[in-house]
């Protein structure tokens, strides 16, 4: 049976190593990596060779912070694969945004600032994040049925099965500022020229140009896979945390269909009861509003004097039961006690619940 | 299945041949690439052996690439201005046919030698975001992704043409009918290498 290559002990160790401008501590974790560029003062650093040289000196990172919540050094989980943040380049762009309205062509010109994160996964591929404004996007390279680079008219058509589309939005980006690693020369300041259509996705072309800014030095073609910010956010959770947060969520659930239940019952008690008999006739709703809620509670798995109470309400109500059919008597005023009990009881645990959902 | 056993000419280390094809072996030893003349190798170029930046490859090893068997013979390292990558040079055991495998920077496109080009390339004269006649047949162009001076890092294994450490290995790249075309311009000869990007799921370990 094939043995998955992802788990070859090929992987990389990180290679740690103090910044020989400011000491910062710095880690390589991509062994292809050649240029390491320091998160505290802006060096770039010569690490293809072990000389650990820095060859450049760049901006502050600080300067250009990412709005983002992922920082260099996380590790996230991805199309089920791990993987860790190592590099991010910072692009400043100005552009022309496509604007929707009948009549001739429209383009609003903006500028504005995203990030494209490098994530290293453990069989030492990479994948490129991209965040623009709140919006993720996965970078995917692609290779066209119908390569071209946007010309006057506009238009864009990547593959046969596409329509040919306007261009949503063009213009060009200058690298401002790169932290982490990087296997290719990086060097601030360099352009790209940038277009954009919509067919069931986001489909671009970048233009690398060269030094004089008049040459085209390499064309590539991209797909933007759209990502929910929740689902990232997910992503980047440690796995622990993500699977207490996706028990609670399941709680959290399961709490509100029965706190549902119980108001259902209650909202049919005062509708059907006259309040004089209202002790008489809550007997059987209450039962199984308390039965319910106390069961909830127990397969929550919470904290321990929660399930103690949980389970109290859980035999005590049966028990209840039995009692009262022997008696008969006009006790069923208790029913409307542990209902009312079980509810408030459910509210608040679910309440605390929900406050702690990070922490 | 073919083997021969040489001595490196610079330490006498084992060097293995696995591929009758093959013209240039480099000692794993010491790093001398070597040159094949009929039944013995001749030095060529500096020792050199390359730094492991890691790879899901490795020489020698046999994998599965959409359920065909290869091996792993070989791998060539391209320096050029911005970077490097790594050629992988494998062989199906099915059928012996021959490929590249081309690693840059965690991504890997599998590339089958296509032809030989009978006109020099004036690199000049070429447009990257241009269609352009390659000479690769009548009314065949490619539009150019990119172009670049480069030249041979080194290599490892076995390889199907002479090299020589530091020799110019200049490159052009594009696409055609959603292909990649690769074409390297080796001083003896200016081939044309056809294929397309896979994810490294889609192979595995035979």
């Amino acid at each position: 049976m094939p043995i998955d290559i992802l788990w070859q002990p090929t992987t990389s160790s990180s290679n740690l190593f103090y910044c020989p401008s400011c000491n910062a501590l710095l880690e390589q974790a991509n062994r292809r990596a050649q240029y390491v560029a320091c998160g505290n003062c802006g060096a770039e650093i010569d690490v293809g060779l072990k000389s650990y040289e820095v060859i450049k000196q760049h901006d502050l990172p600080r300067k250009y912070e990412s709005y983002s919540f992922i920082r260099l050094g996380q590790k996230a989980v991805i199309n089920r694969k791990y993987y860790k943040v190592i590099g991010r380049q910072c692009w400043k762009i100005r552009y022309k945004q496509y604007v929707e309205i009948d009549g001739p062509n429209i383009y609003e010109e903006k500028i504005g600032n995203y990030d494209e994160w490098t994530l290293m996964g453990e069989d030492q591929t990479t994948l490129t994040l991209m965040e623009d404004g709140g919006s993720y996007y996965l970078k995917e390279k692609i290779i066209p049925e119908t390569p071209m680079i946007m010309q006057g008219n506009l238009i864009l058509r990547f593959f046969e099965s596409h329509q040919k589309q306007i261009v949503r939005k063009h213009g060009k980006a200058v690298l401002a500022s790169f932290e982490g690693e990087e296997s290719k020369q990086i060097r601030i300041g360099q352009e790209k020229l940038l277009a954009f259509y919509n067919e069931n996705g986001i489909f671009g072309v970048e233009c690398d140009l060269e030094e004089n800014e008049k040459t085209i030095s390499r064309v590539s073609f991209y797909h933007l896979k759209e990502i929910n910010p929740q689902e990232v956010f997910n992503a980047f959770l440690p796995n622990q945390l993500k699977d207490i947060l996706k028990k609670q969520q399941r709680n959290w659930r399961l709490g509100m269909i029965a706190l549902g239940v119980v108001a259902i019952l209650m909202f049919w008690l005062v509708d059907n009861t006259q309040l004089e008999t209202l002790g008489e006739d809550l007997y059987l709703p209450a039962m199984i509003a308390a039965i319910f809620t106390s069961f909830i509670l127990l397969i929550k798995q919470g904290e321990v004097w929660q399930r103690v109470i949980a389970l109290i309400l859980f035999v005590s109500v049966p028990f209840y039961q039995l009692i009262l059919g022997v008696i008969q008597t006009g006790l069923t005023g208790i029913g409307f006690l542990i209902a009312i009990f079980s509810s408030a009881f459910l509210i608040y645990a679910l309440w605390s619940r929900k406050h702690n959902l990070i922490g | 299945m073919f083997h021969r056993t040489f001595e490196c000419p610079s330490c006498g280390s084992q060097i293995d041949q696995k591929h009758p094809g093959s013209r240039t072996l480099v000692c794993s030893y010491c790093g001398q690439t070597s040159h094949l003349n009929a039944d013995s190798l001749q030095s060529a170029g500096d020792k050199r052996l390359l730094i492991d930046y890691g790879s899901a490859l490795k020489i020698g090893m046999q994998a599965k690439w959409k359920g065909k068997d290869f091996q792993v013979l070989g791998k060539l390292r391209i320096d050029y201005d911005d970077g490097f990558w790594d050629e992988w040079y494998i062989q199906f055991l099915d059928d012996g046919s021959e490929a590249w495998i081309q690693e840059d920077d965690g991504s890997f496109t599998l590339l089958k030698k296509d032809r030989e080009l009978s006109r020099t390339l004036n690199m000049d004269a070429i447009t990257v975001g241009a269609w352009e006649d390659l000479g690769l047949g009548k009314n065949e162009k490619v539009f150019i992704t990119s172009k670049s001076k480069a030249h041979v890092n080194g290599g490892e294994g076995e390889l199907p043409f002479r090299i020589i450490p530091g020799e110019p290995a200049d490159f052009v790249e594009g696409i055609m009918h959603g292909l990649v075309i690769s074409v390297e311009l080796l001083p003896d000869e200016q081939t044309v290498y056809v294929g397309q990007p896979f994810k490294i799921e889609e192979f595995s370990m035979a």
